[in-house]
């Protein structure tokens, strides 16, 4: 009852809650937030205490003493540590409802990977419900990209959505509100990230940090050979003299270094293409493959996917958002329709 | 819109304003002197859809996410900027829905609101009512008509039976009933008269209503340009046959002869003057010295 009250002064929230960045998207306002998914907590007389979550938490990523740890509660797309999940959503939730009076008590969509388990989806359900949340629901990630990314996802006709997230990569073929193939792959940007420190290790002897690695992957990171050429330096410590040393990096070497992570979206797709039913697959074939997902940003990843499938690979408006604004149009849909999206 | 006419040297800057999104794409094709065969194979877009494309028949596409999808990865592909060719088809499809919000004004203005259907029901309906009216007058006074004759004639033999009386001049009374009976006909007569005035006055009405619905209409609607600086333009009319394709000088004007509704594209639009069989059609899009397709004289989309 007391919940249903606060439920009044509470806004219905679309979460994207992803491995890397945690997007809310609220009715009639848009993103209202996006920040890393990192919680700094602070040990103290044996008692975890948060510190700091967002942006300030991913700073301290990499650079804090003992006694404070910077963490990532999730993990290939799923909770990897449920406690800290929950902090995290409760401080967004708050952070959301900043002038609200009351404690807020939302309903929330939350958008879970399309192959993740019973265990997995209560997890969510779960640490969603402890922070707060009045009602739950949950919309498979391909879905919600290709509502976000203004897919004709109602009609009898195929579309192919590949959302590549930080932790991992889905991939799907939608037609007529619903999934008719679907998969996902543990390869993301993360992987990029760890893919060019273990580049940078083997080829010039230094340690980068992930953040570095991110920024490498952002300036300079490219997918397709004949890309344009660009540079950054670079600084890292030396594993052999074990100071810090700076070094440049080009496109070249960072293709080089993601070959092998780039292959597994590759090999997703195509195997997704081959077993898609024909009809669908004709449509896919006249219209294209849509990217969505922070991966969808890396530089000329739809030239490639172009060359291997033979298809138009298109990234979508504001790829980076897409899961959450079409959650929120998925709950509208809902609410009007009365049928969940959730085909599994 | 040929490829012949938009030939432009290489290396050239294409200029953002005066082209519709089609145009631009297709001029930065063929300053890279590249066919369509050829951007077909690199970007795995079908010809048709890239034509499509060119020539800004996005409704041919497969949806809105593509065409911009589509635009993204051909600006990618020619090196232009994909955020100005992207601004560029917003601005196009904005003034497209401008520009027809404001069409469809005018032409209702112009129509005084009410449709040429609605009229034709509307004398029709008024010409049954007069009918009605007439008919029913005049059975209603032919009715009474009788019953005074009548009336008048048992009178008449009445006066005859008693002419008998004695000191009553029965000549003099029945002259007297009699020209006060005339006198009823008379009325009778003239009251009928009145009827066949009023029904061959709603003959009138009705030849006047369908003269009003069916005016004469001129099969070749007359289109007059002028220009006040240098434009593109293109037209062409209901028939599909294009009237003109070039670039006219400002002072110049055009006229043309075709078809309404003529489906006509501006390169710029604000430095025209455009009038429909000699009435000025008014077209002012919200944004400046941008390209526009649009109708004139068309029916209006509702």
């Amino acid at each position: 009852m007391l919940k249903r009250l606060r439920g009044a002064f509470s806004n219905d929230l679309s979460i994207d809650l992803g491995t890397a960045n945690t997007l809310i998207y609220v009715r009639d306002r848009g993103i209202v937030l996006d920040e890393p998914s990192v919680v700094a907590i602070r040990h103290h007389n044996g008692q975890k205490i948060v510190e700091a979550v967002g942006v300030e938490a991913k700073r301290m990523l990499g650079r804090t003493p003992g006694n404070i740890t910077a963490i990532r509660p999730l993990k290939d797309g799923v909770i990897a540590d449920f406690q800290v999940t929950e902090k995290m959503l409760q401080h967004f939730i708050k952070k959301v409802h900043e002038n609200s009076w009351f404690q807020p008590s939302p309903r929330v969509l939350v958008c879970v990977p399309c192959l993740s388990t019973e265990v997995e989806k209560r997890a969510i359900r779960e640490s969603a419900l402890g922070a707060g949340a009045r009602e739950v629901r949950l919309i498979e990630e391909p879905m919600a990209a290709a509502i976000g990314a203004g897919l004709p996802v109602d009609e009898a006709n195929g579309s192919m959505v590949v959302d590549i997230g930080g932790g991992t990569t889905e991939i799907a073929i939608i037609s007529l509100n619903g999934v008719v193939y679907s998969d996902s792959v543990r390869v993301g940007g993360d992987r990029f990230d760890e893919a060019i420190v273990n580049y940078v290790r083997r080829n010039y002897g230094s340690v980068i940090g992930d953040a570095t690695a991110e920024r490498i992957k952002q300036e300079v990171g490219c997918a397709f050979a004949g890309s344009e050429m660009r540079e950054i330096d670079v600084r890292g410590r030396n594993l052999a003299e074990g100071v810090p040393r700076s070094f440049t990096l080009n496109s070249d070497e960072i293709l080089e270094a993601l070959q092998e992570t780039l292959a597994g979206i590759v090999q997703a797709v195509k195997s997704a293409l081959e077993q898609s039913p024909p009809e669908l697959a004709s449509d896919i074939a006249e219209s294209g493959i849509v990217l969505t997902g922070g991966g969808a940003l890396l530089r000329d990843l739809d030239r490639l996917l172009t060359q291997e499938t033979g298809l138009p690979v298109i990234v979508a408006d504001d790829p980076l958002t897409c899961v959450a604004r079409g959650g929120g149009k998925a709950m509208e849909f809902m609410d009007k329709r009365n049928i969940d999206l959730l085909s599994s | 819109m040929t490829e012949s006419t938009l030939e432009l040297p290489p290396n050239s800057s294409v200029p953002l304003g005066l082209s519709t999104p089609g145009d631009y794409m297709q001029q930065a094709r063929l300053a890279l002197d590249l066919s369509i065969e050829a951007v077909a194979a690199r970007l795995k877009i079908s010809p048709a859809n890239l034509l499509a494309l060119e020539s800004d028949q996005f409704e041919k596409l497969p949806g809105e996410t593509f065409v911009r999808g589509y635009i993204r990865a051909y600006a990618k592909l020619l090196g232009i900027d994909c955020d100005a060719a992207l601004a560029n088809y917003e601005d196009y499809l904005r003034a497209l829905r401008d520009t027809t919000v404001q069409v469809t004004r005018n032409k209702d203005a112009e129509n005084t609101s009410i449709p040429l259907s609605r009229r034709r029901q509307i004398a029709v309906a008024l010409t049954a009512i007069v009918i009605v009216v007439v008919l029913s007058v005049v059975f209603s006074l032919s009715d009474s008509g009788e019953l005074s004759l009548g009336a008048n004639t048992a009178l008449i033999g009445d006066e005859q039976s008693r002419s008998v009386e004695p000191g009553v001049l029965p000549n003099e009374s029945l002259s007297r009933d009699l020209g006060e009976n005339t006198q009823l006909i008379d009325d009778t007569a003239t009251s009928q008269k009145t009827a066949v005035e009023v029904i061959s006055d709603a003959q009138e009405v009705k030849a006047q209503a369908a003269a009003t619905i069916a005016p004469e209409k001129p099969i070749d609607d007359q289109l007059l340009l002028s220009f006040s600086s240098e434009c593109w333009v293109e037209v062409a009319d209901a028939r599909g046959d294009v009237l003109f394709t070039d670039i006219k000088q400002a002072g110049e004007s055009l006229s043309l002869e075709g078809k309404a509704p003529f489906n006509v594209m501006l390169g710029d639009v604000r430095s025209v003057n455009i009038a429909l069989n000699g009435e000025p059609v008014i077209i002012t899009p919200k944004n400046k010295g941008k390209a526009l397709r649009f109708e004139v004289g068309g029916e209006s989309p509702n």
